[in-house]
């Protein structure tokens, strides 16, 4: 569903994503860690069409996101770590705005958003302008948007920066109900313990590079210590002690190693 | 695939989503204003109409005054006005175009989305050319009505201010989004 295919990008003098090619398939769950400035960030914008690649190419659903970005947008939901809404909008209006831009039929649209506001209880205030909304709400109608359309690939930068513990429990519930109907999800996150949780397999970037691709009992077993929790395993790759690139032949994640 | 029921949008169906969009922003937002700022509202009305009436007495006396002495005076005023506001029209419209361009999250949100560029980048130049054109119409109608009127002109004359002051509008904003685009592109 989504592929990187020696995917690099530079921003003059500095790499800030250095040949990277990895392949998700369908109803996989993927969380891509890596401390700030690793290059997550900028591999999902990528991924979603804000950043052209320097070198390689990135397919979603087999449309290239740079030659026929339409076709691969028409394939992916977005949440942004930052959530962006149209201040005079209601929540309500918000969506039918995105069910608009992605062309769905009215009567789907109607129906579509009837249910995404259900499934994250946006009820109470979908009617409300978002302008009054709180981080948390914000969050949520985003969600909300970028299912709305059913897409075949989830994108997820730091996505559950200001939502409520319900709100992650609603977001998490939804994200494996989705994935087991065969809905591929990259994520971005800082929140080890969700990775740990949710992920079918992580990534670990560090300045620019996977250092890792595989699944966490993959990642046990490659770093020669004595850990037993995520942390203490990304904090050892992330500080350039044990692991090489993934491309070195170390990395155990098969198809997606670089 | 599960987006089989999506499909991209013509140009006329994008041009209808941002009119659609622009118009609920609009209506809210004038909405929210009478509803919480009655005050600011009527005094920006207020103070809108005595700035327009004190232009238009000040130029009826001053198209009056130079019209006795002489009338090219009145040509090179309205080059040297109409020039003035052109150039800040071209720094307004593309200071507006490029902020909403590439610094604006709106253009973030929109290029994730199944819609051509070109799309966004219209809806963005309609966006900045109302917000940096209001103000024309505001200064140019107050001069060009005491000009027909000390000149005796005819109907016509008012009737076609209008899309002369859109057009005056529309060569600037155009230039300032050729300036704020191709450098870029």
């Amino acid at each position: 569903m989504i592929e990187f295919d020696h995917v690099s990008r530079t921003y003059g003098p500095k790499t800030a994503v250095s040949d990277v090619s990895l392949a998700i398939p369908r109803g996989e769950l993927f969380a891509l860690l890596g401390p700030n400035g690793a290059g997550k960030t900028t591999s999902i914008k990528m991924l979603v069409g804000l950043l052209r690649p320097s070198r390689g190419a990135i397919r979603v659903c087999g449309h290239d996101v740079v030659r026929e970005p339409r076709l691969a947008h028409l394939h992916v939901g977005y949440v942004p770590d930052e959530p962006t809404l149209y201040d005079k909008l209601t929540g309500r209006e918000f969506l039918w705005f995105i069910a608009d831009m992605f062309g769905m039929p009215r009567h789907a649209a109607g129906q579509r958003i009837d249910r995404e506001i259900a499934a994250f209880e946006l009820g109470e205030f979908a009617d409300d302008l978002a302008e009054s909304y709180s981080l948390g709400m914000k969050q949520r109608l985003v969600f909300a948007a970028s299912l709305l359309h059913d897409p075949d690939v989830l994108v997820l930068d730091e996505p559950m920066v200001g939502l409520d513990p319900r709100s992650v429990r609603i977001v998490k519930d939804l994200l494996r109900a989705r994935t087991q109907d065969g809905m591929a999800v990259f994520m971005s996150t800082h929140t080890l313990a969700m990775a740990e949780e949710m992920a079918d397999r992580v990534g670990i970037m560090v300045r620019g590079q996977l250092r890792f691709l595989g699944t966490v009992a993959e990642l046990r077993a490659q770093v020669a210590i004595d850990a037993t929790n995520l942390e203490h395993l990304y904090l050892e790759l992330t500080s350039g002690g044990a692991a090489g690139p993934a491309g070195d032949g170390r990395g155990a994640g098969g198809r997606g190693t670089i | 695939m599960r987006t089989g029921t999506c499909l991209p949008l013509t140009p006329d169906a994008e041009a209808g989503v941002f009119s659609r969009l622009r118009v609920a922003i609009a209506w809210h937002t004038l909405r929210g204003l009478l509803a919480e700022s009655r005050l600011r509202v009527s005094l920006v009305a207020v103070l809108s109409v005595v700035f327009w009436a004190a232009l238009y007495g000040l130029f009826h006396e001053g198209f009056a005054f130079l019209d006795s002495i002489h009338a090219e005076v009145i040509s090179l005023l309205f080059n040297a006005f109409f020039s003035s506001l052109m150039v800040m029209l071209v720094f307004s419209t593309g200071i507006l175009l490029y902020g909403s361009l590439y610094c604006g999250p709106e253009a973030k949100l929109l290029l994730t989305m199944p819609v051509r560029p070109e799309a966004i980048v219209a809806h963005k130049f309609r966006e900045a050319l109302w917000f940096a054109s209001w103000g024309f119409v505001l200064l140019g109608s107050p001069m060009l009505v005491p000009y027909g009127v000390v000149r005796g002109a005819p109907w016509t004359f008012y009737l076609f201010r209008l899309p002369f002051l859109l057009s005056s509008v529309l060569i600037p904003a155009t230039l300032a989004a050729f300036r704020c685009i191709v450098p870029v592109a």
